[in-house]
């Protein structure tokens, strides 16, 4: 079984114009079993975008590690980031958007092409980013990262401006398209039903500095995971755990 | 639509031509010939392969310097717009390159390097260099860093990167840069060649003034204003087009 191990030892964040820096993160130690989708639930500004860029290795600016297994060196392991903006590239084609990260050989606009159409996008292949919906433009940036030969996904609020109907038809197309294209996901999020709904395992943290609150498996499949399953656990939840209550 | 287009400008240059032509029947002196003579002059001179002759060497210039100023300032500016620290280390000796007069590093170019092409593609260069950092160094700013974020995270690389991610976004930028350049570079290389060179179009000018021949100084004049037309309509614009597509 492989596992991600996030060690953040230090991790100042210093505002503009402010010679004061507090610090995200200290002594924050994290890891993922690969099999699983995690979700991770924290108040706004506790660092959970600052987590996420720090393992997909755009931020560089802390002092800790990244490590798949016992490696001992950071690895570079290969990521995709489905961001809250879609960060399509408007001058190119839905398909050349994709065809960027994975390469334009035949099996590729095959595999390409199949996403699209598990997302209900086939028919935009051709169009450019500024003639979809904001809604089409997302799905977009999950098929891109759906597509590409990453181990782990990375997925920050992805569904947090679409209405409640949308986010669930999001949520199970997430889920479809990762049963046939099986990774590593790390889900963050701020609502409590999302992460319910989608996630092996929900770590929850607290405010800065980021530590963890709680650390919670769900084994219950996610098909019986309805209205009521979700009230009674999170009932079990807050008696179990009274720290967790500002958090949702 | 297509039609409406073409008549305006017509119209515009039309009434241009006829105030220089009532205006030079009403002077009516050798300074200021009417725009027949000068055309005349115009088919005179190009039928006399002179102008043919001069208008290449100026040409030539233009372009060899145009895309060595271009190469080198995208670059620079890139360099620049993209780190805070050497854009704050190199600002005031773009300020300083920016404000020394045409006439000075022309001059102090043929006096360092002789009076060769070398020295006088480098004195153009050197001119038109600041204004494309300029440009392009504020393009360079305004680069989204989100995509570029997600170059990074997919692994792009650096080629890429410059090319599919930052280049688009420039775009606008260099061609900003390409046309207030092409009117700069007009500009200096005629001075160039007045001053060390035995051929291109400064140098005619420069010849027809001491003969005081004002209809040859339009003609050439006006050859050129012809020639920017054409780059402007079968270059500049086409390229436009071409970026806009996807909005």
């Amino acid at each position: 079984m492989t596992h991600l191990y996030v060690n953040i030892e230090k991790k100042a964040f210093s505002p503009v114009g402010l010679p004061a820096s507090s610090n995200v993160f200290s002594d924050f130690k994290l890891d993922f079993n690969t099999q699983q989708l995690t979700c991770i639930i924290g108040p706004s500004g506790c660092g959970k975008t600052t987590l996420l860029n720090i393992i997909a290795g755009i931020d560089k600016d802390f002092t800790g590690s990244v490590r798949l297994n016992d490696q001992p060196q950071s690895t570079d392991h290969k990521v995709s980031y489905v961001f809250q903006t879609p960060r399509l590239l408007p001058w190119r084609t839905v398909l050349e958007n994709i065809q960027l990260i994975i390469g334009n050989s035949p099996s590729s606009l095959l595999k390409t092409q199949e996403v699209l159409q598990q997302l209900g996008l086939l028919e935009q292949l051709n169009s450019y980013p500024a003639h979809l919906s904001i809604g089409m433009q997302r799905r977009v940036s999950l098929a891109r990262a759906v597509v590409s030969d990453s181990e782990t996904l990375l997925m920050d609020e992805p569904f947090v401006s679409l209405d409640m109907a949308n986010a669930a038809k999001a949520r199970q197309l997430l889920l479809q398209v990762l049963e046939q294209h099986p990774k590593h996901v790390i889900f963050v999020t701020h609502d409590m039903d999302e992460a319910l709904t989608l996630a092996d395992r929900i770590v929850f943290l607290s405010g800065a500095p980021c530590q963890i609150l709680a650390d919670i498996p769900i084994s219950t499949e996610r098909l019986a995971r309805n209205n009521d399953w979700l009230n009674t656990f999170k009932a079990t939840l807050k008696k179990d755990n009274p720290n967790l209550k500002t958090t949702f | 639509m297509r039609h409406s287009s073409l008549l305006k400008p017509v119209l515009s240059i039309s009434l241009l031509l006829l105030i220089w032509q009532v205006l030079s029947i009403f002077i009516n002196t050798a300074v200021l010939p009417s725009p027949f003579v000068v055309f005349n002059t115009l088919i005179l001179a190009i039928k006399s392969g002179e102008l043919l002759y001069h208008l290449g060497f100026t040409l030539y210039r233009l372009c060899l310097s145009f895309f060595i100023a271009m190469m080198l300032g995208v670059s620079i500016g890139l360099l620049l717009g993209r780190s805070e620290k050497v854009n704050q280390f190199f600002n005031s000796w773009l300020i300083i390159f920016l404000n020394i007069p045409a006439l000075v590093t022309t001059i102090l170019c043929y006096v360092w390097f002789g009076l060769i092409e070398t020295a006088a593609i480098f004195a153009i260069v050197i001119n038109k260099l600041p204004n494309v950092i300029v440009t392009i160094r504020e393009g360079a700013k305004n680069i989204d860093e989100e995509l570029v974020e997600m170059a990074t995270v997919y692994q792009l690389g650096h080629l890429k990167t410059l090319q599919h991610v930052i280049l688009p976004q420039l775009f606008p930028y260099i061609m900003a840069a390409a046309r207030t350049g092409l009117s700069l570079i007009w500009k200096i290389v005629l001075v160039v060649e007045l001053l060390g060179r035995s051929n291109g179009m400064g140098y005619q000018i420069h010849l027809f003034f001491q003969l005081f021949d004002i209809s040859s100084i339009l003609a050439y004049t006006v050859s050129f204003i012809i020639i920017i037309h054409f780059i402007e309509i079968a270059i500049l614009q086409p390229l436009d087009k071409a970026a806009k597509q996807w909005k």
